[in-house]
């Protein structure tokens, strides 16, 4: 068995997600390999290690979040610790870790279920720890580093289940402006024309873009359902949602089963889950946020901050600040949807390409990936390098070739590694993790096919070399050794796990479906 | 005598051998939290294994021989534990290694910890994931999400959650490799 077949088996066991036969396999392994079991080891040490890391983590800022009636909980229990009546309990000491959960609860209940008194070392520290926990946590209220979100006291009013129905007018009041790989069940909105404000719409897959009678723009994400039945007004029964309301359409707001969003003048985001709370994250200005059966007060959410909304439960509980990653999930914009590739690994993209690709003139010391040519139409078939999902294809002389049909509309960009001021052999391997919006069709090595594709998928104005660049090296047993040269195409058909390994240049060209003209939302 | 994790200090009374065996214990705490957790990977158990494991370490700490492994000892003690938490799976997880792989896993289980070097470098390591892998770790370890409610959170496929943890831990373990080679 294979190394990298060996280290899925390991994430499917963590991740409870080997089926009976991959489980066997697993255990034969493991049964009877030694060398199997110490890499299970180290895999698994790892994993715990994550774990650890964690929920130290979590502890930290866990710690940084307890509101102040915990804090008085904590000083009863340590002042139940205290008491000499219990000096007689004999239970052996605990050693105490902040968990996941509200950390010094969690430590006091266990205190007091295994703490021994007649333990100096371990009551001290015990005590000692806790009560450093709730000094750091009160300078931290007194110094402002914990903030309580802002409670207005005008609140929007919000119709209660109580109301009478609204009317739902005859008028439409949105319009689907863009799309990309929808999928609709039921009825779907014709493109540049507007919603029925009678009907539920429900988009199960894709990206789609809808622009207010009022200016705001709305993107949705599927699954999504959801209906515009009034002016600046959308119903989210579930998906994502990423609003840029423009100071015409302030007061836009999303109702979502968990509670209400109001616009004040902003961009953000929501997220519908209907099995949880709604989740609400703002890029720019305010929103004002109330959950629903609640008697609260709206509770402003001001930029780089997000919250939670849950039926009956207050929202102010919930702001945090945002994660670049939170940020980046919503806001990408409509040319990152349709046409950037997502890069990962010791890779970098580069959405403009130099202006030269020869020897020494673009180095770096990890992948390149390049934007190419794009949307061009094949007038002749193009051959590639044939990739099954899920398996490693070497790059190297013998791999099976396919042709992709004349009249396909593609893109193109170049997976380039040209390693910084080396010239001789021994260098380690890179690795680039690539998913793109399209279809990978294929890809090209062969440094004669690339010379002759450069020309039609290359970037204009990019100087390309004329010269023979080395090949992939080739070698009898690819999958054992970790510096063979391998392009794996998962799953999805749209995600490429690249290793590179080379002394001088190597490029591979990859060819991916255009999507440019996924305008129109097809039909289920 | 050298004061190395699984060498205590001889010659002491029994309190004192007692907290001899607690300092062990919460020195080597890390690995085995790693041992359990290897064996039995479902979090919400792992602690209450451990938890378990200590009382029992305590309880028996007058038959631990100083000098001798103590990793090895409480490995024994674990395994007991485990078993018997494992018939608390059901329900919660359908992958569960065969008792005889068990065992040569034991007999194979690691006696170093990991040190605060790996801790540090897996740190870095994580910060230099790529956006969507860094926020894959943290769903999946500081929110403690099952990959099936990570697809559900982000609307994801599930085998999307699954590609890009895979890779997150191949980075992360070849990148830890590279950090600790590079500072020896």
């Amino acid at each position: 068995m294979d190394i990298q077949t060996f280290d899925n088996l390991i994430d499917g066991y963590l991740d409870d997600r080997l089926s009976a036969d991959e489980l066997a396999v697993l255990n034969d392994a493991l049964g009877l390999s030694a060398e199997a079991r110490k890499r299970f080891w180290d895999q698994t040490q790892m994993e715990a290690a994550l774990i650890e890391l964690a929920e130290r983590k979590v502890g930290e800022a866990a710690s940084h979040r307890l509101a102040a009636e915990d804090a008085i909980q904590i000083l009863r229990q340590l002042e139940e610790l205290a008491n000499p009546d219990l000096r007689e309990v004999e239970l052996p000491p605990l050693p105490i870790r902040i968990g996941r959960e509200n950390p010094l609860i969690r430590a006091t209940k266990r205190m007091n279920q295994w703490v021994t008194l007649s333990g100096p070392i371990t009551r001290s520290l015990a005590a000692a720890a806790v009560i450093g926990i709730v000094v750091l946590l009160g300078w931290q209220l007194l110094n402002g580093s914990v903030t309580p979100p802002i409670a207005e006291t005008n609140p929007t009013p919000k119709q209660t289940d109580d109301a009478p129905p609204k009317p739902i007018p005859q008028r439409a009041h949105a319009m689907l402006t863009r799309s990309f790989d929808a999928v609709w069940t039921g009825t779907a909105p014709p493109m540049g024309q507007s919603l029925d404000p009678a009907v539920q719409y429900s988009l199960t897959r894709g990206t789609v873009e809808l622009k207010m009678s009022t200016g705001a723009t709305v993107k949705l994400q599927a699954p999504a359902r959801f209906a515009i039945h009034e002016r600046n007004l959308i119903d989210l029964e579930q998906g994502r949602a990423y609003a840029a309301v423009p100071e015409q359409a302030i007061g836009f707001a999303i109702d979502t089963p968990q509670g209400r969003i109001v616009d004040l003048g902003t961009e953000f985001g929501v997220r519908v889950n209907p099995r949880g709370p709604a989740e609400v994250v703002v890029f720019k200005g305010l929103v004002e946020a109330v959950a629903a059966d609640t008697t609260d007060e709206p509770v402003k959410i001001p930029a780089n901050f997000g919250g939670q909304l849950q039926r009956g439960q207050p929202v102010a509980n919930t702001i945090q600040q945002l994660s670049a990653f939170d940020i980046d999930l919503y806001t990408r914009s409509w040319e990152d949807v349709v046409y950037h590739p997502e890069v990962g690994g010791d890779a970098v993209y580069h959405p403009q390409a130099p202006a030269s690709l020869l020897d020494n003139a673009f180095e770096a010391d990890h992948i390149q990936v390049v934007a190419e040519a794009r949307g061009v139409v094949l007038q002749a078939p193009l051959s590639v390098i044939k990739l099954s999902p899920g398996y490693g294809k070497q790059l190297a002389g013998g791999a099976q070739h396919t042709d992709i049909p004349a009249g396909t509309k593609v893109n193109a960009f170049l997976v380039h590694l040209d390693r910084t001021g080396v010239t001789g052999l021994g260098v380690d391997a890179v690795v680039a993790e690539l998913t793109f919006p399209g279809e990978v069709l294929g890809v090209i090595s062969e440094h004669r096919p690339l010379l002759a594709s450069d020309s039609i998928l290359g970037a204009e104005n990019t100087r390309y070399p004329a010269q023979n660049q080395p090949s992939f090296r080739a070698t009898s047993d690819p999958f054992n050794s970790p510096t063979v040269e391998t392009v794996r195409l998962e799953t999805d058909r749209r995600s490429l796990r690249v290793t590179m390994i080379t002394s001088n240049v190597d490029a591979i060209r990859v060819i991916v479906r255009n999507t440019d003209d996924d305008e129109k939302p097809l039909q289920p | 005598m050298n004061d190395s994790p699984n060498n205590p200090p001889q010659d002491h009374n029994q309190p004192e051998r007692r907290e001899d065996v607690q300092r062990l214990f919460m020195r080597n705490a890390s690995v085995i939290r790693g041992f359990i957790y290897s064996l039995l990977p479902v979090r919400e158990l792992v602690d209450d294994v451990f938890h378990d494991v200590f009382l029992v370490v305590i309880a028996k700490a007058d038959s631990f021989e100083p000098g001798t492994d103590f990793l090895a000892w409480v490995y024994v003690i674990s395994r007991h534990k485990v078993l018997q938490a494992m018939t608390k799976l059901r329900g919660k997880r359908t992958n569960v290694l065969a008792p005889e792989v068990m065992e040569s896993l034991i007999a194979d289980a690691p006696t170093e910890a990991f040190n605060e070097d790996t801790v540090d470098a897996l740190k870095l390591c994580i910060e230099s994931l790529a956006p969507a892998a860094r926020r894959m770790v943290q769903l999946r370890y500081e929110e403690a999400l099952k990959p099936a409610q990570i697809a559900e959170r982000l609307n994801i496929g599930a085998d999307s959650i699954y590609v890009t943890l895979s890779r997150a831990r191949a980075m992360l373990r070849r990148c830890i490799r590279q950090r600790l080679s590079a500072a020896q």
